[in-house]
């Protein structure tokens, strides 16, 4: 019984890539969807990140192998996605969206999907290129990240039951408040920074004063 | 028992006294160098140079030294200093020892030389120096007299004095500070803060064009600001000059290599061709700007003087932090040393720069002394490499990469040179190894292109025979599944 479910999930995640409109409307409606694919999918684009710093071949591999950090790698691959769902899900409740934050969340995942494969078919191609061959690579990680956009645009246009003309706005929006998110995260932090330095100067006064 | 006490005294000594050991001759200074990976990360090297021996007022005879200002050397190995404050050239053989001093000009009959104005011609405040090997010249910038003094580089004697040609268009001062002379007898003459070029002068001391361009680097808020103010406006805003050369030298081919250090400038070292065109070439890790600040513009090297070898190596000053860099023909850093101080082998205000032969001479005017650098054994091998990679004689270039592969396993100019070797005999393996090592993505594709093709070619076999096979299956598939729709049907 579960294993069909998950046949079933797996088949409208396939479905989505190829037909978003469709796809989303009945992982919307009729409930094809699964957070945890989802999940499953951000997590691999995560290490899939750390894998093409690091498995890119040399030709192409700008980066500086000795000093990587997998750990930063895979936290700021996935906070941009974290970023966006909440922050679209902020702007999009003020908007009329009808999807919620899970939908969004779903949302995201699918649409990675095709650049997740056409990265790590880029990863893989890449050691058997020569300088030459190099933008044909890029083309492949372009039309990955084209049908990333499609899928996403579109994915978002049903859930939220938006007009294309909407659904560009609540993405500039959507951008405001990512940023406003971060302004206030800073914020918050170097005011939490400074109230923890207080605080401790104001112990160790006192324990100095009380010897 | 004593015997093992002995040795335990023995091994004691070996670990804790210092294992670094300085040469003992108590004139050589060791700096510490550097250069710049491919992710522009500074990386430990020896330095390719040392101190050997200090020139100052004790070397001189008793004339007084107030600082020198430029140098220059001649194939015999003289090594000619420019006292600006005292008025005089000092001349020296290649080793530092004094020969002569120079303030009042005499002709070939030993007779002191009066101007037109009936004084005796003495050097007034003069900054620049330079040998012309093909005639034999010592050219003088005698910047205070505004003049070009032309002497006879054997015994010294007046040849002739160039004075501000008649016909100079411009509004440069003819004031010379840093003077060249080409294999054409050709004069360039480099005026401090002129904004319009270095003056070129024919042989017989006619102006000829102001020569080189200078171009500085355009800020966005400026070019916008520009872009919509009226004109009278724009006439109280402050004008953006070309930035002026500093110094000048030549090489080999003719070509002026000229230095700047205007902040405003966008490049910082020119290889200047017939046209005034800069060509210098910049293939290395890093652009020819000496030291990199990732952060902060103004804290730019400041290059005063460059030294050019005849195999296109060339050093550049640099005063804002004391520092040597070393580049060859294809602008890589080969080396930089060198810091700021008052001690024996720092630099406080250093001026000029000149090759004698393989060692370096470096002037300051502060510390009123002059250096005479020697290269290390790693700067000799990088040298040597630098001069054979040059001229095309691979096998003893390889020889030369090794020998400083072991003194520095750092150095990725080397990796390179090796690797360029090994592509050049179609050993392409070794090749890519060696251009991996020196992170050289550009070669190191070409020797995999070489590897790939060899790869490909010896197993083709298979290759086909794979590919055939995959075909065949499409094909049959297709077959099959026509088959079965006609079945249906």
């Amino acid at each position: 019984m579960k294993n069909k479910i998950l046949k079933e999930q797996l088949h409208y995640l396939k479905y989505a890539m190829f037909h978003p409109f469709d796809g989303f409307y009945e992982i919307k409606y009729r409930g094809k969807g699964s957070a945890l694919i989802a999940s499953v999918i951000l997590i691999l684009y995560g290490i899939m990140q750390c894998v093409s710093y690091q498995y890119t071949g040399f030709v192409m591999n700008m980066n500086a192998i000795f000093q990587m950090n997998s750990v930063s790698i895979f936290i700021s691959a996935l906070s941009v996605f974290l970023l966006f769902t909440v922050s679209n899900w902020t702007i999009t409740t003020l908007f009329n969206g009808k999807g919620n934050m899970r939908d969004i969340y779903i949302v995201l995942g699918y649409s990675v999907v095709p650049m997740l494969l056409l990265n790590g078919l880029t990863v893989f191609i890449s050691n058997f290129v020569i300088t030459e061959e190099i933008i044909i690579l890029r083309s492949l990680q372009g039309i990955g990240v084209v049908w990333f956009v499609f899928i996403l645009l579109a994915g978002l246009c049903i859930i939220h039951e938006y007009s294309f003309a909407v659904n560009i706005k609540t993405l500039l929006a959507t951008a405001v408040a990512a940023f406003i998110i971060v302004f206030l995260g800073i914020l918050f932090f170097s005011l939490m920074e400074r109230m923890y330095y207080f605080v401790m100067s104001v112990a160790q006064e006192m324990v100095r004063r009380i010897n | 028992m004593k015997k093992k006490s002995l040795l335990i005294l023995l091994v004691f000594l070996l670990v804790f006294l210092p294992t670094r050991v300085y040469a003992a001759d108590g004139k050589s200074y060791d700096y510490d160098g550097y250069t710049y990976n491919y992710w522009w990360n500074a990386v430990e090297s020896p330095a390719a140079f040392q101190l050997d021996t200090v020139i100052d007022e004790a070397d001189m005879g008793g004339i007084k030294v107030q600082g020198f200002n430029d140098v220059a050397t001649s194939e015999d190995g003289h090594i000619f200093l420019v006292d600006t404050l005292e008025s005089r050239v000092n001349i020296t053989d290649q080793n530092g020892s004094f020969i002569k001093s120079l303030k009042v000009i005499r002709d070939a009959d030993n007779k002191i030389v009066i101007d037109e104005s009936g004084a005796q011609l003495v050097f007034n405040a003069p900054e620049g120096v330079f040998y012309q090997e093909k005639n034999k010249e010592l050219y003088i910038a005698d910047t205070g007299a505004e003049r070009i003094v032309v002497l006879d580089g054997s015994d010294y004697t007046l040849k002739r004095v160039i004075k501000k040609p008649e016909n100079m268009a411009g509004v440069s001062e003819f004031r010379p500070s840093k003077i060249v002379v080409d294999s054409a007898d050709r004069i360039y003459v480099v005026v401090q803060s002129s904004y319009e070029g270095i003056i070129e002068l024919n042989p017989d001391g006619t102006f000829s064009r102001y020569f080189g361009v200078n171009s500085p680097s355009v800020n966005f808020l400026d070019y916008f600001w520009k872009s919509i103010s009226s004109d009278r406006q724009k006439e109280q805003m402050k004008k953006t000059f070309a930035p002026a050369f500093n110094n000048v030298a030549l090489d080999s081919d003719g070509f002026v290599y000229a230095v700047t250090f205007d902040a405003a400038a966008e490049h910082m070292v020119f290889r200047l061709n017939s046209g005034g065109k800069n060509v210098l070439r910049e293939e290395g890790n890093t652009f020819v700007i000496g030291d990199i600040h990732k952060m902060n513009r103004n804290e730019q090297s400041q290059f005063v003087d460059v030294a050019v070898k005849d195999y296109g190596t060339y050093a550049v000053l640099d005063k804002y932090k004391g520092r040597i860099f070393l580049y060859d023909f294809d602008g890589q850093l080969l080396n930089a040393f060198g810091s700021l101080g008052k001690t024996k082998g720092s630099f406080s205000m250093p001026t000029g720069i000149t090759w004698s032969g393989d060692n370096l001479v470096v002037t300051d005017s502060a510390l009123k002394c002059a250096y005479i650098l020697k290269p290390t054994d790693f700067g000799k091998a990088a040298l040597q490499a630098s001069k054979s990679y040059y001229y095309g004689d691979w096998d003893e270039a390889l020889v030369q990469f090794d020998n400083i592969l072991k003194l520095n396993a750092n150095y990725e100019v080397a990796y390179v040179g090796i690797g360029k070797n090994y592509l050049m005999k179609d050993d392409y393996k070794k090749a890519m190894y060696y251009f991996k090592l020196g992170n050289n993505r550009e070669f190191y594709s070409k020797a995999y292109n070489g590897h790939r093709g060899e790869v490909l070619q010896d197993n083709f076999g298979i290759i086909a025979v794979i590919f055939l096979a995959f075909i065949s299956l499409i094909l049959y598939t297709e077959v099959r599944y026509h088959k079965k729709e006609s079945g249906h049907k």
